[in-house]
């Protein structure tokens, strides 16, 4: 069967120096130079971008990994889900040809391979600093004579006007801005009250976590990794155990796959109604933040009562779950869900009919359904612009999703815009409390074990997983080293990444005031976002080895010591 | 007691100031705002600028590229002013802090004067409330 799988993926593209199957992808090891080419052959062939980047094998140069999501594409490879192209590249010349400048979706990844590993796409559109830091001199001063102007359909159009003259006209937000909470700065070109051009500058949240996770080993990775994000902890917990646990070949017990499947549900109903709260402040309506936030805290006390945590659960582990759920709190949990479903639904009438709310919404932020396709959107940004793609269908992290288990569907709406992915995120509550009643159900009749020891060694060296975050598709990328049990290199993508790379394309046509509710509209999460780029010292305030010991003398005089 | 100093006292103002954290402790802040915790029965609000803000919360491990606008945010804040830091990743480092990580400070004292440390990962909304207190107190005796 793999064979046959081969000889098909061989007639799109015979080239491969090397193809083998593991589980659920197909690896082709390529040459550099055919990178743009695979990538104009699978985006004509539907196939999606999940992740560009690269790992540093040390002596052996750099191995640069694209990976193809092809559940929606013409191709059909029986179980495969995932194509993962490697090509290796000297370090003596690290270059390779860009995929950026075939599709929009690689934009951002290829910045930033190249502003952490110092690899060259050629040909990258948009070069610019995506994550350094501030102080740095403007690259776009010193490389770009002007800015390319964001243009997903890969003809980068150019801006009329000289760079100072583009950058006097043009008002940035933030970082500390209150319509934002969280730090980035966005400039926006107006004429008038309209935008004509829109840039975004993020990476002030930058942690280091990869490097973390890195140095301290896939066991205890999953602690950092729910701390990625506060919001969305209980999904970068799950698709980080897929991603570990895809290492192994091991059998999750049935009730910690549905205990898992709760949770991340239980988690993409508080973030969905905590961005409604947030939407509603946005746009002056306290009294929806208010109710929104009321209702959320119910939520929280059922996770509390699983977990013990209200925020980060810590319950994940690798082969099941941590903590059981008793019947009695199953119960109570059911009885409070579904109380809560009735008094959603009566709050989500009163939402979309509100008239504030339609008149700040509607027509605000448009994305159209081919725009979201080249640009790589996910989650209820790509969902609101009729693109139905939902991880939890595709490539299904490891709990309970299977439909004909567990009966739920993938919401759309058509309108492409702020309302249309307000429509899709309330839809969504409602769906996650039937997921939730229905593991519930389960939980409270049956019993077993939550947990199965996992063999010691990895039987496989690399793996991906994927779930569906309340913000979109999130992935993670391991690879041990191939002699031991170590982790070379762990790489994350997560959908505010993905989604903050179309908000300059939104922005365009939107009224002034209408600035935070375009970036409110696709949940932005920079704590996600920002996780990964590099920080060099470049500030004014840095003393030299000489300044300290000058300083040190005078103060030891200054005491009487010298 | 003169007007002005009750007036700042019993109805102190808040500045968010998010330093790079997960969002965890952010979240927490706002819902020690919403009803269930409802912090304004003590006439405490949340405000959008730094200029009219008394207490300062401090939420995240201080990152490198933060750490410049954060300065002068807390420069912003008019005397008397009390900072209180808000999770373990603004007491300490938290979880991130590690002699190798090259992205954060770790340790916010030494960039902010920190007056009231609140633990936990997040601290519950209760603690923060009784952070804030805390940080009152602090406010009466230096105004």
């Amino acid at each position: 069967m793999s064979e046959n799988i081969i000889n098909r993926i061989k007639e799109i593209y015979p080239n491969g120096l090397e193809y083998k199957i593991s589980g659920n992808w197909l690896i082709i090891k390529v040459k550099p130079e055919e990178l743009d080419k695979i990538a104009k052959i699978m985006i004509n062939l539907g196939a999606r971008i999940n992740h560009i980047t690269a790992i540093d094998l040390e002596t052996k140069g750099f191995e640069i990994i694209n990976v193809y999501d092809i559940t929606h594409a013409n191709i059909s490879l029986d179980n495969i889900t995932n194509i993962i192209f490697k090509a290796n590249i000297s370090k003596i010349k690290p270059e390779y040809p860009s995929i950026g400048k075939i599709t929009w979706q690689a934009v951002w990844a290829e910045k930033e391979i190249k502003e952490l590993l110092g690899i060259n796409p050629i040909g990258l559109p948009d070069s610019r600093h995506q994550f350094l830091p501030y102080e740095w001199p403007n690259p776009v001063e010193s490389e770009l004579k002007e800015i390319p102007e964001v243009n997903i359909n890969g003809n980068y159009l150019q801006l009329k006007m000289p760079i100072k003259e583009a950058y006097q006209s043009l008002i940035p937000i933030g970082p500390y801005h209150p319509g934002v909470i969280e730090g980035q700065v966005v400039y926006v070109k107006v004429e008038g009250e309209e935008i004509v051009a829109a840039d975004i500058k993020t990476g002030f949240h930058h942690r280091g976590i990869m490097k973390l996770i890195e140095n301290r080993g896939y066991n205890r990775g999953v602690f950092l990794a729910e701390r990625i994000c506060g919001v969305c902890s209980g999904a970068h917990g799950l698709a980080y155990i897929t991603c570990a646990e895809n290492l192994f070949d091991i059998e999750i017990p049935e009730r910690a796959l549905y205990i898992r499947t709760l949770l991340a549900e239980l988690n993409r109903i508080h973030s969905h109604l905590l961005w409604l709260g947030v939407v509603a402040d946005v746009i002056g309506w306290k009294t929806g933040f208010m109710y929104t936030w009321g209702l959320r805290e119910r939520i929280l006390d059922i996770i509390e009562s699983i977990t013990g945590n209200r925020i980060t659960y810590g319950i994940w582990r690798i082969g099941g779950v941590s903590r059981d759920i008793s019947q009695e709190i199953a119960i109570k949990a059911k009885r409070a869900i579904e109380e809560l479903k009735e008094e959603f639904s009566k709050m989500a009438l009163e939402i979309t009919n509100h008239p504030v709310i339609k008149s700040r919404l509607i027509n605000v932020g448009k994305l159209t359904y081919q725009q979201a396709f080249n640009g790589g959107a996910v989650g209820p940004t790509a969902r609101g612009s009729g693109w139905k793609i939902d991880v939890r269908k595709d490539n299904p992290p490891h709990a309970i999703y299977d439909q004909s288990i567990i009966s739920w569907e993938i919401v759309t709406d058509e309108g492409c815009d702020s309302y249309a992915r307000m429509i899709v995120r309330i839809k969504e509550v409602l769906v996650s409390t039937d997921i939730v009643i229905q593991c519930l159900d389960y939980l409270s009749k049956r019993s077993g074990e939550i947990r199965t020891k996992v063999k010691e060694v990895p039987s496989r060296i690399e793996a991906i997983g994927l779930n569906e975050a309340p913000r979109g598709e999130l992935f993670y990328y391991m690879k041990l080293y191939e002699n031991n049990n170590l982790l070379q290199a762990i790489r994350i993508r997560t959908p505010s990444y993905r989604n903050n790379a179309l908000i300059p394309l939104m922005l365009i046509g939107c009224n002034l005031a209408d600035v935070p509710v375009v970036m409110g509209s696709i949940d932005q999460c920079l704590a996600c976002t920002d996780r990964i780029e590099i920080i060099r010292n470049n500030h004014r305030e840095i003393m030299s080895w000489k300044d300290l010991v000058n300083l040190s003398i005078k103060m030891s005089k200054k005491k009487g010591l010298l | 007691m003169s007007l002005l100093k009750k007036s700042r006292i019993y109805s102190p103002w808040l500045y968010h100031l998010h330093c790079g954290g997960c969002n965890g402790c952010d979240i927490e802040i706002l819902a020690a705002l919403s009803p269930r915790f409802d912090v304004e029965r003590f006439g405490i609000q949340l405000v959008t600028s730094p200029r009219h803000a008394d207490i300062l919360l401090i939420t995240g491990p201080m990152t490198k590229q933060i750490l410049p606008m954060a300065k002068r945010v807390y420069e912003q804040v008019p005397e008397p002013k009390v900072v209180v830091a808000i999770g373990s990743c603004a007491c300490g480092g938290g979880i991130f802090y590690d002699q190798e990580n090259y992205a954060i400070i770790g340790i916010p004292n030494s960039v902010i004067p920190i007056d009231v440390y609140v633990p936990g990962c997040p601290p519950k909304p209760e603690a923060i409330i009784n952070g804030i207190i805390q940080g009152i107190l602090k406010l009466s005796k230096k105004s």
